[in-house]
């Protein structure tokens, strides 16, 4: 995963849209929690979907409001991870 | 305590305020209030509401987030002798005005984040009509949903002069009003406060949305005690790490929340490592916890005593079950016996009380009035004879229990197409309603799924949409933790031999993969 709109992609394709909305809405300064589009059931979707497929394990200390709040917090949530919590040769 | 009069909850309030009246009844949102001011700011929005045409017995949706304002603007309904109906702004507009329209909801009170939401919900209710808005104190803006001769009639009985109103999932497709009065709600919160021993010293942690039955501990045995109701921040909810870390700032003493999220402190949220140390209560209640989960919350909280609450919307807690400190997860977990006041009974088919297992019956005075249904209410309650031969009005819960010898009741699932998920009463008709009411469905059956999807809710429809198609329409008519783990998409809809859609064989099949061999 190389920047925060790959990242709004991942955010977005875990989110229940409605009719006339869709991910492309989402930008890295969407606020996610106060539009109510982030359930307990889609914020661990998108963990294990870091995990998944970008390789990034996010702690449990990780998963805070604070980190979730938009796009870009969860990002550089992200680049503060420590370097052994990536795989080799992974940019952030 | 069963002998007093029946006590109004706006009186609660108030009773605290003779007692306490510098002590912190009120924190959220940055600000704190005492009793004091509490009850002079409920009594001012009180009277402007009565100016503004509001009188006794009319219902009044409180549409806003959680916030002091939000509380203000309940009590004061209340106090004007109203019907208080929280609302979810998370809802669907078009799943609010559903309720708007079945409660017979005459005004509705919004906030400013809130108002544009409640404008939508509003004017979908009135037929695509604007609805007129006035100010009122606290940041609070009134919709003015019905003119004054618009009213529906009177309700009859306590709740002419004010009640709360609660939304459950109905199987129509449209949520059921839940028509509950003063001395409803009262009891079981004057009843909580007293098993609980709430002193004016308790910090009452208020975390699910006001539009759910838990919440009605928060605020009104909290007022019965003169004790403080701390509102968590709604954006902390999904968030198992920061609701253990707000229990603890907060100094929270006594919390009542869903096993799912204990669950959560417990798996994702560090409760075990950092245990809120003021914490001296805990109560849980609408759905099973998971017992080897339980059982470690013992040892990790040790001699905190930890209460399982039972009840549907209908009739509050009506049961409780004080867990013992040695208990282990090998171990059955009954939902207790009825609070003070309460009877319970176990009945079977053909209503007669049973020792085996059967239709758990709720009678006292915790029973509702009613449900509400295009305005009017409408009692479901049965009258029938318990097993002390005294004949009484009962509320049939649909839930299945069995009596154990030492007269705990146990729990044992449901007689219709209720289901919890996360703690929330989700009807699978409700569901399905939702999904047969959309264009391109023909046919569709919500079940809910066994084996290793156990928990879960799926639908099955009958449509040419693929399941991103559906879901996005769902989202506009359900509120998200109704919406269907997974839609499959099917040609035709698997029959039993007598024509009807084999539901148990789609709660049944294993994966979607599988389906082929059902449709062929």
């Amino acid at each position: 995963m190389n920047s925060v709109e790959e990242l709004c992609t991942l955010i977005g394709s875990r989110i229940t849209w409605g009719r006339g909305e869709d991910a492309s809405s989402l930008d890295a300064d969407t606020p996610l929690l106060e539009r109510g589009l982030l359930d307990s059931l889609a914020i661990m979707e998108i963990v294990t979907a870091l995990d998944k497929e970008a390789g990034i394990a996010l702690p449990d200390t990780e998963i805070v409001a604070a980190n979730f709040r938009t796009p870009r917090a969860l990002w550089s949530a992200i680049g503060k991870l420590s370097g052994e919590t990536l795989p080799d040769g992974m940019r952030i | 305590m069963t002998a007093q009069a029946p006590v109004r909850l706006d009186a609660l309030l108030a009773r605290s305020v003779a007692r306490h009246p510098d002590r912190t009844a009120l924190e959220g949102a940055g600000e704190s209030w005492t009793y004091a001011q509490l009850d002079l700011a409920v009594q001012a929005l009180a009277n402007q509401l009565i100016a503004g045409g509001v009188a006794p017995g009319d219902r009044v949706g409180v549409y806003a987030p959680k916030a002091p304002a939000t509380v203000i603007a309940l009590y004061a309904v209340l106090r004007a002798g109203g019907v208080a109906a929280p609302l979810d702004v998370a809802d669907p507009p078009e799943r609010t005005a559903r309720m708007i329209h079945n409660a017979g909801l005459s005004l509705l009170l919004t906030d400013g984040r809130a108002l544009s939401g409640a404008h939508r919900a509003a004017a979908r209710a009135r037929d695509g009509a604007p609805a007129p808005e006035v100010p009122f104190a606290h940041g609070l803006h009134g919709l003015r949903i019905l003119a004054p001769e618009e009213r529906p009639a009177p309700l009859p009985g306590p709740t002419a002069q004010g009640g709360y109103l609660l939304f459950t999932s109905g199987s129509t497709g449209w949520p059921k009003g839940v028509l509950l009065s003063h001395e409803n709600v009262a009891h079981y919160a004057l009843w909580a406060a007293d098993e609980f021993g709430l002193t004016p010293d308790d910090r009452i942690g208020s975390q699910a949305a006001l539009t759910f039955d838990l919440t009605t501990f928060d605020l009104f045995s909290a007022a019965a005690a003169g004790a403080c109701t701390v509102l968590m921040p709604d954006l902390l909810r999904s968030f198992p790490r920061d609701v253990v870390g707000w229990l603890t700032e907060q100094r929270i003493t006594a919390f009542m929340a869903v096993p799912s999220l204990y669950q959560n402190m417990l798996r994702q949220g560090g409760i075990a490592d950092a245990p809120p140390p003021a914490l001296r209560l805990v109560a849980f209640g609408g759905e099973a916890f998971v017992p080897e989960l339980l059982e470690q919350y013992l040892r990790i909280l040790d001699g905190v005593p930890f209460y399982n609450l039972y009840g549907p919307t209908e009739t509050n807690a009506c049961t409780y079950y004080r867990v013992p400190a040695d208990w282990t997860a090998d171990q059955e977990l009954p939902i207790g016996r009825g609070i003070g006041g309460v009877h319970i009974d176990v009945l079977d088919e053909d209503g007669r009380p049973t020792d085996g297992e059967g239709e758990i019956h709720i009678a006292g005075p915790v029973v509702f009035q009613g449900y509400l249904r295009g305005g009017a209410p409408v009692d479901p309650t049965v009258t029938v004879t318990f097993r002390d031969g005294v004949t009484r009005r009962a509320h049939p819960s649909g839930d299945l229990g069995r009596f154990r010898p030492d007269g705990e009741v146990l729990l044992r699932g449901r007689r219709d197409n209720q289901v919890k998920r996360r703690g929330h009463r989700i009807d699978l008709m409700d569901v399905e309603n939702a999904l047969l009411e959309l264009p391109q469905i023909t046919a569709a059956a919500v079940v809910a799924k066994g084996g290793p999807y156990a928990g879960e809710v799926w639908a099955y429809a009958q449509t040419d949409a693929d399941e991103r198609e559906v879901l996005a329409a769902l989202r506009d008519v359900l509120p998200r933790r109704m919406l269907p783990d997974r839609v499959v998409p099917l040609t035709t809809l698997p029959t039993t031999t007598s024509g009807k859609v084999d539901r148990r064989a789609l709660s049944e099949t294993a994966a979607p993969a599988l389906l082929e061999e059902i449709t062929a």
